[in-house]
């Protein structure tokens, strides 16, 4: 591996590093131990546990945060003072179904903050990360029993990061919860994430992409929660020369559980989007309920689009099924379009923003929230098609 | 001589399987030598009296089979012992076993086909039948009047010597090279019998050219070899069914299926598997279709232990059309990794992939696809349905589709499902009087439908028996 000035960077021990890490953090043993898990993992299944380039900093990440409700946004130092909730979800092992994106993320981190929702009324989050944080960092967010939560997490970060986020909903909570990132056009960002649904939980989660030069997204959706409820909606146009990697685990393990997944993808200029999409029914998870589908519009010739739907079916109690489907920009909407006076490239934008916009309305996600990520998708669509 | 062979099945057995003329007996001898050892496959180009350009390709392939590793997805395939697999076997008693009526098939064949409801009275539904018995075609009828109209069906090793200019032309090189993949190199190596059809421009063969496979040796590898070239505006339909007795030692099946297209013209291949579930049935099946030219496979994988099948279209003329239709079923112990790849190079190719699986008592079934659509390629429009029904939780049903797609105004839909027999479905019919059993029958039957339909009466009729045999005791 290389940094970028094109300069070998020396390959260090990352379970070496790690233990630096969490001795300059001066934290306690079993997070240590949890790290340590992590990278034995990775090296389970890599078969190497070596990292190049890595730097020890702090950073400077930003958080802009508005809350209402029952809700703490504490860095994880002051978390781990304050409340033993977060060492309680992380002390218990790890599943082993983990994206690399999520361990390798969670073994490094060299910043993190903790957002705890509790009580039984309504939860609104607002969070802005902004700024330039260090290299690796983690975000947790903690969902008491039957707590319910709206958050809106944005990212706007200026260099390249990788993030770690876990989501713990308790028994019965309720979270809607939208990523919306915008950062630099020139960066490079990773983010894992691990949400763990317990019994009763319902999470509907929207991702989607704006900045970045190259983006990749690991996350595992893990069901162990009997009668679990989890909608994964994911929503970007890639232009330019961007390059989006999506990896979603979906593991359905206990009995009763429901899962929906829509991918909506748009692809211009010569940009690539390589979508991996995989639900496993276990076979402790009778009565389960999955469909996943993947829309992909196709605006360019030199772009690239990759769709992997992926079914693992260990149980025969299910009602299972994926859909897809890739597709240029339908002819006849065009046509009706312009047939009223519309002009071409407004068509095309209509049309465009139309596909994005429509997994949107499906996620009932909070009106607010639903705003201002559909006004920016509609900015980025103009990118590709200005207005006249 | 090997030692376990000769304990396992006698030595009067292998004496009374020795081949009667010399050529065979040599080989015959060294056919016990179990293993694929490079002194084989010199010894089968020298027994075949191969050309030159044949051997080398034998002895390349070998190269090319050694320093390739097994794939490193998909299936265990960790138990497949290639030192106890035997590389080549010519049949016994040639002459004298060879059938020129019903009466003179092999019993254990006619059991075969009196299970699956084929009656010896339908034989003359088999009268254009060859039958592959080991590694030779020893019965073949093909009417004078095709062979008026110019079309070629003989066996691959008298193609070889009889019409050698169109063999090399086509045989491994553009559709299926040795290096496409460990078993496709093996195959290279070791390839013995199996079907060669020609079809001139312009001629439609007015019947279906078939073939049985038979494997009757243990820890026999089959690997045969067909070549099939449509002609600009030939059409020709070619089927291949298979079964074998069952042994105790596992068998391999790695054949290759090549398969040219020509313009305008149509081919359509329909496989019927059903080898005995100790074989591994590892091959590759690919078919070149140039302009305007359709492509149409039908198969059904029903026996073998693992299944390492993936048909193959490559669209490379303007207009191609390819069509996958294919049903498996995955028992006890049966592992069926099989799909369909379809690339699209040119412009306005279409494709359709229909999948259905079974499976059942802890056999697994994979759907493994792949879609590619080149840059240049526009227009292109493709379909993918695969449905599963999974009979109980001991059993695995997986979907790998892949859609790579680099061109603006392609047109693309997958679709999958999985799901166990409709309660509703089985309640309706057994509430009008029908027994739980023929109301399973009748859903499965209405499952497979679209693939059996594309059938011929004889292969419907034996598909649907196979089916339900395999779906016995399945209900409640």
């Amino acid at each position: 591996m290389s940094s970028r000035s094109g300069v070998m960077m020396k390959k260090v021990l990352l379970g070496q590093k790690v233990r630096e890490v969490s001795s300059f953090l001066g934290e306690p043993a079993w997070l240590l131990a949890k790290r340590l898990d992590a990278v034995a993992l990775l090296e389970k299944r890599n078969g190497t546990g070596e990292i190049s380039g890595f730097k020890m900093a702090k950073g400077n990440l930003k958080v802009k945060k508005n809350v209402e409700g029952s809700v703490a946004v504490l860095s994880v130092e002051e978390a781990l003072k304050r409340s033993n909730a977060l060492k309680e979800q992380l002390v218990a092992p790890l599943s082993g179904k983990e994206p690399d994106e999520y361990l390798l993320a969670l073994s490094l981190f060299t910043s993190g903050n903790v957002i705890a929702v509790g009580g039984t009324a309504p939860a609104k989050v607002f969070l802005e990360m902004e700024g330039k944080p260090p290299e690796y960092f983690a975000t947790f967010f903690l969902f008491a029993d039957d707590s319910a939560a709206s958050v809106f997490a944005k990212t706007s970060f200026s260099g390249n990061t990788h993030e770690a986020r876990a989501l713990f909903l308790g028994r019965g909570a309720t979270a809607h919860f939208c990523v919306l990132q915008e950062n630099n056009e020139k960066a490079k960002t990773v983010a894992g994430m691990a949400a763990v649904l317990g019994e009763g939980s319902s999470l509907k989660f929207m991702n989607s992409n704006i900045g970045s030069k190259e983006k990749k997204d690991g996350f595992l959706f893990l069901q162990s929660g009997r009668k679990s409820r989890c909608e994964h909606f994911e929503v970007s146009l890639a232009r330019g020369r961007q390059k989006f990697e999506k990896s979603s685990f979906h593991f359905h393990s206990a009995p009763g559980t429901y899962s929906r997944s829509i991918f909506k993808y748009a692809t211009a200029g010569s940009s690539q989007v390589n979508v991996d999409g995989q639900v496993t029914i276990e076979v402790n998870a009778p009565g389960s309920d999955t469909h996943l589908l993947a829309k992909s519009l196709l605006l360019s010739t030199d772009s690239m689009s990759k769709v992997v739907p992926q079914l693992y079916v260990h149980n025969a109690d299910v009602a299972a099924g994926h859909g897809s489907a890739l597709t240029p920009l339908p002819e006849e909407e065009l046509f009706y379009l312009q047939s009223r006076g519309i002009s071409e490239n407004e068509s095309k934008l209509l049309v465009l923003q139309g596909f994005l916009q429509d997994v949107l309305l499906k996620s009932e996600i909070e009106p607010s929230v639903l705003r201002t990520l559909s006004q920016e998708l509609e900015k980025d669509a103009e990118r590709v098609f200005p207005r006249d | 001589m090997d030692e376990t062979v000769l304990k396992e099945y006698g030595r009067d057995a292998l004496l009374r399987d020795a081949p009667t003329d010399d050529a065979a007996l040599h080989v015959g001898h060294k056919a016990h030598h179990t293993g694929l050892t490079i002194d084989i496959v010199k010894e089968i180009s020298e027994v075949k009296n191969e050309p030159d350009w044949m051997r080398e390709h034998r002895l390349k392939s070998f190269k090319i089979f050694e320093s390739k590793p097994l794939p490193a997805w998909g299936p265990d395939l960790s138990r497949l012992d290639f030192s106890a697999i035997v590389g080549f076997v010519r049949p016994k008693g040639k002459e004298n076993i060879q059938p020129n009526k019903w009466d003179d098939v092999p019993d254990e064949i006619k059991n075969t086909f009196e299970r699956l409801g084929i009656p010896e009275a339908e034989r003359k539904f088999l009268a254009g039948a060859s039958v592959q018995y080991d590694s030779e075609v020893l019965y073949k009828s093909l009417r004078k009047s095709m062979t008026e109209l110019g079309v070629i069906f003989t066996d691959m090793d008298s193609a070889v010597r009889e019409h050698p200019e169109i063999v090399k032309k086509y045989f491994m090189n553009k559709c299926v090279p040795a290096s496409d993949n460990k078993f496709a190199a093996l195959h290279g190596a070791f390839w013995s019998g199996g079907s060669f059809v020609y079809v001139p421009a312009g001629v439609k063969v007015p019947m279906p050219l078939q073939i049985y496979f038979m494997m009757n040796y243990p820890g026999f590898g089959q690997f045969e070899h067909t070549l099939i070239i449509a002609e600009e505006g030939a059409q020709v339909q070619y089927i291949e069914g298979c079964s074998a007795p069952h042994y105790t030692k596992d068998s391999m099946h790695a054949a290759v299926v090549e398969i040219f297209a020509h313009k305008n013209s149509r081919v359509r291949y329909t496989s019927i598997q059903n080898w005995s579930t100790n074989v591994y049935n590892l091959n590759t099946k690919r078919a070149v279709v140039y302009d305007d030219a359709v492509m149409e496979w039908v198969g059904g994988t029903l026996g073998s232990k693992t299944t390492m099948l993936y048909p193959c279209s490559m669209l490379m003329g303007r207009g191609a059309r390819a069509e996958h239709l294919n049903i498996a079923v995955a028992g006890a112990g049966q592992v069926k990794d099989n799909g369909a790849k379809v690339f699209h190079m040119a412009s306005d190719t279409s494709s359709k992939i229909v999948s259905k699986s079974i499976c059942k008592e802890g056999g697994v079934v994979r759907y493994r696809g792949k879609l590619f659509v080149a840059k240049n390629a526009l227009r292109v429009k493709s379909n993918v349905r695969c449905d599963t029904i999974i009979v109980d939780s001991k059993s695995k049903a997986e979907t790998i589709p892949v859609m790579d797609v680099r061109g603006k105004d392609a047109v693309i839909g997958h679709e999958a499902s999985v799901g166990r027999i409709s309660e509703e479905q089985l309640f309706y019919l057994m509430s009008r009087g029908i027994d739980a059993e023929e109301a399973l029958s009748l859903v499965v039957r209405g499952f497979i439908e679209p693939i059996v339909k594309e059938l011929p009466l004889e292969y419907a009729v034996e598909m649907n028996r196979l089916i339900e045999m395999e779906m016995e005791g399945s209900v409640g």
